[in-house]
């Protein structure tokens, strides 16, 4: 849906894999922590807004999640000794060029944000 | 996703995925190595080039099953990238960690 909206609004097709990357890493979060184990909604929406940044803006009632607090994982460490997990949210802060992250009430809403350049005639 | 053998080369089993490698599709690869494992298989070249999109959870699996393969002394190695997947790989460190080629036949040449 967030993809089709993407390739709806023009963007190229990197931008478009980059946001389906960032918007399934965080529903994933989502499905995995927010609800611990029980069942619960999500909604997702899709903003161009007059600054021309693409947004994807994602609200669960699960339990309070602030991504923007979490450390970024060491990438450093050898195959052994490289920890399994922890990249989700780092992937999203990399390929995107802001994350917004509020608590309103017993929401917790993500936002994704991506700047679309926009083409300047010559 | 698809996931296809193709072959052995220089002792090593090669295989080829086809899709998407996310959160549904990234459990399959990692049971279906688990399978080859079970069978006495240590070292794969994985070919890459028909897999278009890369989340966190197909480089979970592919972890996983990097740290089972290297307990054995096995070999994990990707060829084929395309740009998306190498960028994911690049962020996560990915590339540092995992031989990656260009192509099979680069990968053989070093082997």
């Amino acid at each position: 849906m967030v993809s089709k909206c993407a390739e709806d609004l023009g963007l190229n097709s990197e931008k478009i894999t980059d946001i389906g990357v960032a918007t399934e890493e965080a529903l994933v979060n989502i499905c995995n922590y927010a609800y611990q184990g029980k069942t619960g909604e999500v909604k997702v929406s899709c903003i161009l807004d007059d600054e021309n940044r693409f947004i994807v803006e994602i609200e669960d009632r699960g339990i309070p999640f602030d991504v923007k607090v979490l450390d970024d994982p060491d990438l450093t460490p050898d195959i052994i000794e490289r920890k399994v997990g922890g990249l989700g949210v780092f992937i999203i802060k990399e390929l995107m060029d802001d994350v917004q992250y509020r608590r309103e009430g017993d929401k917790n809403i993500l936002r994704i944000i991506n700047q679309i350049e926009v083409a300047v005639p010559t | 996703m698809e996931i296809k053998e193709a072959g052995k080369e220089k002792n090593m089993k090669i295989i080829s995925l086809e899709g998407k490698m996310d959160a549904i599709s990234a459990p399959e690869f990692e049971d279906k190595m688990g399978e080859w494992f079970e069978q006495g298989e240590t070292s794969f070249i994985i070919n890459l080039g028909e897999v278009s999109y890369m989340s966190s959870a197909g480089l979970r699996s592919i972890l996983i099953v990097a740290k089972k393969l290297k307990e054995q002394d096995g070999k994990l190695i990707f060829v084929n990238l395309r740009e998306e997947v190498q960028k994911i790989f690049r962020i996560s460190g990915f590339s540092s960690m995992i031989p990656t080629y260009e192509s099979l036949e680069a990968a053989l040449e070093h082997i």
